[in-house]
């Protein structure tokens, strides 16, 4: 968590606090897996870590996105938790396969790699169509989780939300098509 | 007042419902108003302005609840009031069409959720047979209701310019709002292909009015409106309507019945189902309205059945069900490259403030009858909804997902369905709800002259789309699913002659005289816009009429 103390983030004092007890909040977050057993827990943490990365703003970690989907997968339905599981087999099957191990153990260029392959939209293998599929989601999921956080909210920049007199949204630019 | 006895009977509280309730209490008659779900605490029950994260699946529905409603979109909050499935009240469509029903249970009904867009028909909306042939005209024109149109927008307030576009007169207005980057962008682009726009009217009031404080821009309507900004029935309806002393509101009352006089044929009451207790009640009025939004209306009309109405209430002309009706929705978003790189500011505003409209009016060589529009809107939303059409992840893709933050344009056309008579309800025979009522069983699918609009509307897109430089763009393939509009019209319409419809053109049924209908039902065409404006004035004009009848008038 050491953006929040001095990272070029964090403009100010006012807003490092506030985000700092904000931290302190979703910090209640975490609680005893619901979903996860501790070697997926590993693994959706690394991946989110790599989809949104802590890179001197904040990332997937610093909001506890792998506690909140636990939470949203121990909530959701049969069909959705086996999907996910299938994916996260998908995953490591493919990792033992390329580089002979799992994918948490993988070295940091691996994961990308592997990341990469199944990411891209030009990959038509059929063979990683499932490993796509997976992506696809838990991008999805991770983006979803980040974004609504308190600190995700904020690293947008987003502005509403609020109380204004006027609307203070008019253009004012001459903007060219 | 009497307990179980009242001047009217109002079966329904939202946009109808409560402005017949809200003007006839302040006339002095006396009110019963019945509503099919809960009420709510305006202190305690809507989440305003509360954050994602304050919600625990951050302000989405609940996967579970999801997955059983796979149609159901919107906050946490506005789905514990609206709904699509229901395995207490649930409704049937014909094989291999499935409609999706958005229904709601509550007081002050589905305007508490609305788009708020309020545009009035033009005199050709009135008069679609004389324009092109096809379907009835109504039997008001646009001079009939435009008095009422104004006084609606009056009461409610409604932001807006007066714009002299030929496809929708001018009404009375609060200050509309100046576009942010997004929409000046979009009226460029309409403007290069020859489309035209206008400021969006909408019921947003942009300075204090009326004793209610203006909009304060958050733009979180729908988790309902601290200071009853925009308009809703809830906020701004009922609670004079209460403060006559003339009205009593029953919530969670099931309404299935309109009991009738054997010898006169008249309506006495209703008889309703109360939900939480289960148990069977009565109310009897002079009057009865019926304001429940066109399905639930037909459904209670259908039902209603008797010795001298077998078939049900108002029905000798067959044509209660008949001439369903609603838009046809075909969406397309995509990303401005001209927006890129932008520091965020607070432009969400009042959601939208673009309509291209009709510009087709007078053309016979489109292939096509009638016409449609397209309602745009972009700005810094508080989720980036674009982040799914970016490729890659880690660093990268954060940076894209700023750099693209707030370009994103989105557009929403709602195309006129026309009457057929392949689109029809009626009651299931073998459905029921959790009470016994029978099932509404819905029929409707888009024909040959939607579809033909429809890829009009898809070529328009793209025409659109490239003037405008999107990136990422989704242009779409086909309509949104039946029942996507939330615009259901017909059912019970409008006419001079009792053997082709329901209703005069004041709700009055022709076959029992102190029986109104008032919401969309009425309708004889669909036209493309957006519905609620022309509902309320109908039932503004109705509820004169109401009052010379309890007077013995009419």
């Amino acid at each position: 968590m050491g953006w929040v103390a001095g990272s070029a983030f964090v403009a100010d004092q006012a807003l490092a606090d506030h985000i700092h007890k904000h931290l302190a909040v979703e910090a209640q977050l975490p609680r005893q897996p619901q979903f996860f057993p501790e070697q997926a827990w590993k693994t959706v943490f690394r991946l989110t870590d790599l989809i949104l990365p802590s890179d001197g703003t904040p990332g997937a970690r610093d909001v506890a996105v792998t506690e909140f989907l636990d939470y949203y997968l121990a909530n959701s339905t049969d069909a959705a938790k086996a999907s996910f599981r299938q994916g996260l087999d998908w995953l490591d099957a493919t990792a033992q396969a390329k580089f002979g191990k799992a994918f948490v153990d993988l070295a940091e260029d691996q994961q990308t790699a592997l990341l990469t392959l199944i990411s891209s939209p030009a990959n038509r293998d059929p063979g990683d169509l499932q490993g796509k599929q997976f992506f696809s989601t838990l991008r999805q999921m991770t983006v979803f989780a980040f974004y609504t956080s308190k600190i995700g909210i904020q690293s947008l920049g987003f502005k509403g939300n609020t109380f204004v007199a006027e609307f203070p949204g008019s253009c004012t630019h001459q903007h060219e098509l | 007042m009497p307990e179980k006895s009242f001047d009217v009977i109002v079966v329904g509280s939202g946009a109808s419902g409560g402005l017949v309730a809200h003007e006839l209490t302040r006339a002095g008659a006396t009110v019963c108003l019945l509503e099919a779900g809960p009420n709510r605490d305006k202190e305690k029950d809507f989440p305003y302005h509360k954050w994602p994260y304050e919600f625990p699946f951050r302000g989405q529905v609940p996967p579970l609840e999801q997955a059983a409603s796979p149609y159901l979109t919107g906050s946490a909050y506005s789905a514990q009031y609206l709904f699509t499935q229901s395995d207490k009240e649930p409704y049937t469509c014909a094989d291999g069409k499935h409609y999706n029903w958005w229904r709601s249970r509550c007081v002050g009904g589905r305007v508490h959720f609305w788009g708020r867009i309020c545009w009035r028909l033009n005199e050709h909306d009135f008069k679609p047979h004389s324009y092109d042939g096809a379907g009835v005209d109504w039997p008001i024109s646009y001079a009939d209701l435009a008095p009422y149109y104004e006084r609606v927008e009056r009461l409610i307030g409604v932001c807006g310019e007066k714009e002299n576009h030929p496809d929708t007169p001018d009404g009375v207005y609060l200050p509309g709002l100046k576009p942010n980057c997004n929409e000046t962008l979009i009226r460029k682009g309409a403007e290069k292909i020859g489309v035209g726009w206008i400021t969006t009217r909408k019921a947003h009031l942009t300075r204090d009015y009326n004793g209610y404080a203006a909009c304060h821009y958050c733009a979180r309507c729908g988790n309902g409106c601290e200071t009853g900004s925009y308009f809703n029935s809830y906020d701004r309806l009922l609670p004079p309507a209460m403060k006559t002393g003339k009205m009593r509101m029953i919530v969670n009352a099931l309404v299935h019945d309109i009991m009738v006089d054997p010898k006169t044929g008249l309506a006495t009451g209703v008889s309703y189902m109360d939900k939480v207790h289960n148990s069977e009640y009565k109310v009897y009025g002079k009057l009865v309205v019926v304001a429940g939004g066109t399905l639930h209306s037909a459904r209670l009309l259908l039902g209603s059945r008797s010795r001298l109405y077998p078939n049900g209430i108002a029905n000798s002309s067959g044509q209660v069900g008949r001439n369903f009706m609603e838009h046809v929705d075909v969406d397309g978003n995509g990303l401005l490259p001209q927006l890129r790189n932008r520091t965020p500011i607070n432009d969400e505003g009042i959601g939208s403030t673009t309509i291209i409209p009709w510009n087709g009016w007078g053309r016979k060589d489109l292939g096509f009858l009638r016409g449609y529009h397209i309602e745009a809107s972009g700005n810094f939303g508080m989720f980036p909804s674009h982040a799914g059409v970016l490729p890659g992840f880690g660093s990268s893709y954060k940076k894209q997902i700023l750099a693209w933050h707030g370009t994103r344009v989105g557009f929403h056309a709602h195309l006129e369905m026309l009457p057929d008579e392949r689109n029809f309800v009626e009651l299931d025979s073998r459905v029921k709800d959790a009470w016994g009522i029978p099932a509404l069983k819905i029929n409707l699918d888009f024909h040959d002259n939607e579809w033909k609009m429809i890829r009009h509307a898809i070529e328009r897109y793209k025409e659109l789309f490239h003037a405008l430089r999107l990136e990422h763009a989704d242009i779409p393939a086909g309509p949104l699913y039946r029942g996507a509009s939330i615009h259901e019209l017909g059912t019970s319409r409008m006419g001079a002659d009792p053997k082709t419809s329901v209703v005069n053109s004041f709700g009055q049924a022709h076959d029992v005289k102190n029986l109104y209908v008032v919401d969309g039902s009425i309708f004889c065409s669909a036209t493309h816009k957006n519905p609620t404006l022309t509902i309320m004035a109908l039932a503004l004009r109705a509820s004169e009429h109401m009052q010379e009848r309890l007077k013995g008038k009419a």
